[in-house]
């Protein structure tokens, strides 16, 4: 196990380069060169070439490209991301940090809540399936699934944050008002997030449940359950203890898609609701051309996406010791 | 209740591509001082008639598909493409001074007009609503469906928004299925080490977000249509690919492909006219769900501002736009999702029948 693991880690490693090469390189290739936009285009004439040549050797873009990548990922290792360009800059870690924080307390949450109804319902369209009440279950889950985030989210605003059942904020994080601390302000930025939390884990639930039903019905046909069965053992039991372990395979493999999600976010669900967080964060920082903000966010949300493949890849081999062979 | 979601997609499909007949700042026909025009076919653009031709050679598809079941099938599909082929030859004009004002001169008296069932254009601001004070106009017999915060119609910017979502899907999911095949297609006939190094590539591209992938690559590239298409195309390559790499796998075991080789076969043509005709089933399939995910990340991105420039019509945008007056017109940020979502509703039920459907005999056997 220990050596699998240790090769598996290993893997890593490439990739790893790879990606904050690609970063690097993108951001070297953009169009005027990285920091075009404190250079002002249209005060272009007003700043002589002496001086973007000054500025260029002060921000060491007249070095090489290898030694200035080399020097980025030490200042990268250290968590120093450099300041965000703009009119007010401020350091991009303090940024992605405060960002990241929202995104992955926001997703966490969305997540088990999505896991924690996708699943049983999974498992309970296996166990009846065929049924007339499977069927309806299974069509409503299929327009959920063609359903666009987007007009869920503005179905539940409209639902719940104007007109007669106006109970919830429309947009942000805190109201204004609240207080910053104790029950009150953990009510509020409870208020706040509900909506927010039930569109993502609503977006995410026809997939969950369709993997752990195709999961789930793979190994109910097994005749260990019918013996099971036979045995007189309670078909709760039946389904969760016995089937559920290797049924839920699939959605372990999920994993590896979704922890990247507690970093990135759903942009669209941060963007519409106004939430600060990472997704909300990459989206301006885009718009913006803040190359600092970019990069650090690419980078941070690969690094991510790898620790989710390896947390797959280790919890199925812990779930199924026949993979830890391969 | 499948084939009334298909049939409802499929009209809404139509109702964009023909998007300048049914709303557009020009009228249909009219006598302008005793002249008889038709400014709008006159004064058709380029994409128009490109949608014109797409559509012709739709009707052509669907009347060789129903060849077998008779004359009176075909005769329908026939018809439609002669028309969408005339269509497709009109334009290239520019509109006329009276007949840009054709309200004004239909009020004079000066001319008799027919004008689109609309009557708005997507850019158009109209006047009359202006001046009645109440912006967006709630819906009346004059704009169906309202207008915006700016005065313009509101159907007028969802039969043309759709179109623009619609010809974005179309070309990513060209590209993605290009790509997909061409990858699946390398991995199959190369076994081994190719085969190796793709699929991690393919791996990588799943395990990153996909949304934040194409966002990030467009903060280094010009924001247009071309290249949403593009990146769409490029991110959602991935499963074309794989599933196409699945099937030559399992057809190079398959007995006709080994005789072929022992026959003499030479590479190319083996994968070009034996394994490429066979394998292109399921991978129809994946390119309908694949439109319908296009559709839905082009709605998306357009949201977030990466769509096409703003006085253009697009779903994402009016979506945007509508957040803000949530409370005095919920249509303006309503209607777009709903109908992105009964379009996404029909295609993925095609999909689903198409998946569904018993396997269709061998082809380029003999």
């Amino acid at each position: 196990m220990r050596a699998w693991l240790l090769r598996r880690l290993l893997l890593c490693v490439p990739t790893l380069v790879g990606l904050t090469l690609v970063t690097f390189l993108l951001s070297r290739l953009a169009p005027g060169g990285p920091f075009a936009s404190i250079f002002d285009p249209e005060g272009a004439a007003r700043v002589s070439q002496r001086e973007i040549e000054a500025t260029r050797t002060l921000l060491g873009l007249d070095r090489p490209l290898s030694v200035q990548y080399l020097e980025w990922l030490r200042r990268f290792a250290t968590l120093d991301f450099g300041m965000t360009l703009g009119i007010a800059p401020e350091p991009v870690a303090t940024k992605v940090g405060a960002a990241l924080r929202v995104t992955f307390w926001l997703q966490l949450v969305s997540v088990t809540l999505m896991l924690g109804l996708g699943v049983p319902l999974g498992v309970w369209c296996a166990a009846r399936v065929g049924t007339r009440r499977e069927k309806t279950t299974g069509a409503l889950l299929f327009l959920l699934h063609c359903t666009p985030l987007l007009l869920l989210g503005t179905l539940l605003m409209k639902l719940f944050c104007v007109g007669p059942l106006r109970v919830l904020p429309m947009i942000g994080l805190r109201s204004p008002d609240a207080p910053d601390h104790g029950l009150a302000g953990a009510l509020d930025v409870l208020r706040h997030a509900a909506l927010p939390v039930a569109c993502i884990a609503l977006a995410g639930l026809p997939g969950i449940a369709r993997y752990a039903r195709a999961g789930m019905l793979d190994e109910l046909a097994k005749p260990f359950l019918v013996a099971a069965a036979a045995r007189g053992i309670p078909e709760r039991r039946r389904l969760f203890v016995h089937a559920l372990r290797v049924g839920i395979l699939p959605i372990v493999a999920l994993l590896g898609q979704i922890v990247p999600f507690l970093v990135v976010g759903s942009v669209t669900v941060e963007k519409l609701f106004s939430l600060p967080g990472m997704g909300q964060l990459a989206a301006e920082a885009i718009l913006a051309r803040d190359y600092p903000t970019v990069m650090a966010v690419s980078v941070v949300v690969g690094v991510a996406a790898m620790a989710g493949f390896l947390l797959a890849d280790v919890v199925q081999a812990l779930l199924d010791r026949r993979v830890r062979l391969a | 209740m499948r084939r009334g979601a298909i049939l409802g997609a499929f009209a809404l499909v139509a109702a964009a591509a023909l998007a300048p007949l049914l709303a557009h700042e020009l009228p249909l026909a009219g006598r302008f001082g005793g002249e008889l025009r038709f400014p709008v076919l006159r004064c058709l653009t380029g994409e128009d008639r490109l949608w014109f031709a797409l559509l012709a050679a739709l009707c052509a598809a669907f009347a060789a598909a129903a060849r077998r079941r008779g004359r009176a099938a075909v005769a329908v599909p026939v018809a439609g493409a002669l028309v969408f082929t005339l269509l497709a030859c009109c334009g290239g004009g520019r509109p006329r001074l009276d007949e840009l004002d054709w309200r004004a001169t239909r009020a004079a008296g000066r001319a008799a007009v027919v004008p689109t069932p609309v009557g708005f254009g997507p850019l158009e601001s109209d006047d009359v609503a202006i001046a009645t004070g109440v912006l967006p106009a709630p819906p009346s017999a004059r704009h169906w469906l309202g207008t915006d915060g700016s005065a313009r119609d509101v159907a007028a910017r969802l039969l043309h928004g759709m179109r623009v979502s619609l010809a974005i899907a179309i070309a990513a999911t060209a590209v993605a299925l290009g790509l997909g095949l061409l990858v699946g297609l390398a991995c199959g006939a190369w076994r081994g080490f190719v085969d190796l190094a793709l699929m991690r590539v393919v791996e990588v591209f799943l395990c990153f977000p996909q949304m934040f992938l194409v966002l990030v690559v467009f903060a280094y590239l010009p924001h247009g249509r071309t290249t949403l298409a593009l990146l769409l195309g490029v991110v959602g390559w991935t499963t074309t690919a794989q599933i196409a790499r699945a099937e030559f796998l399992r057809l190079h075991g398959e007995e006709f492909v080994v005789a072929a080789r022992a026959l003499g076969v030479p590479a190319w043509r083996l994968a070009l006219r034996h394994l490429l005709p066979n394998a292109l089933e399921p991978v129809a399939v994946a390119a309908t769900f694949g439109v319908a995910g296009a559709l839905l990340a082009e709605f998306t991105l357009s949201f977030l501002g990466f769509g096409v420039p703003p006085p253009a019509p697009s779903l994402g945008q009016m979506l945007a736009e509508g957040k803000g007056v949530l409370e005095t017109a919920p249509w303006i940020a309503l209607l777009p999702g709903t109908t992105i979502f009964l379009v996404v509703v029909g295609i993925n039920a095609l999909g689903e029948s198409l998946r569904r459907r018993p396997a269709a005999p061998r082809r380029g056997v003999a």
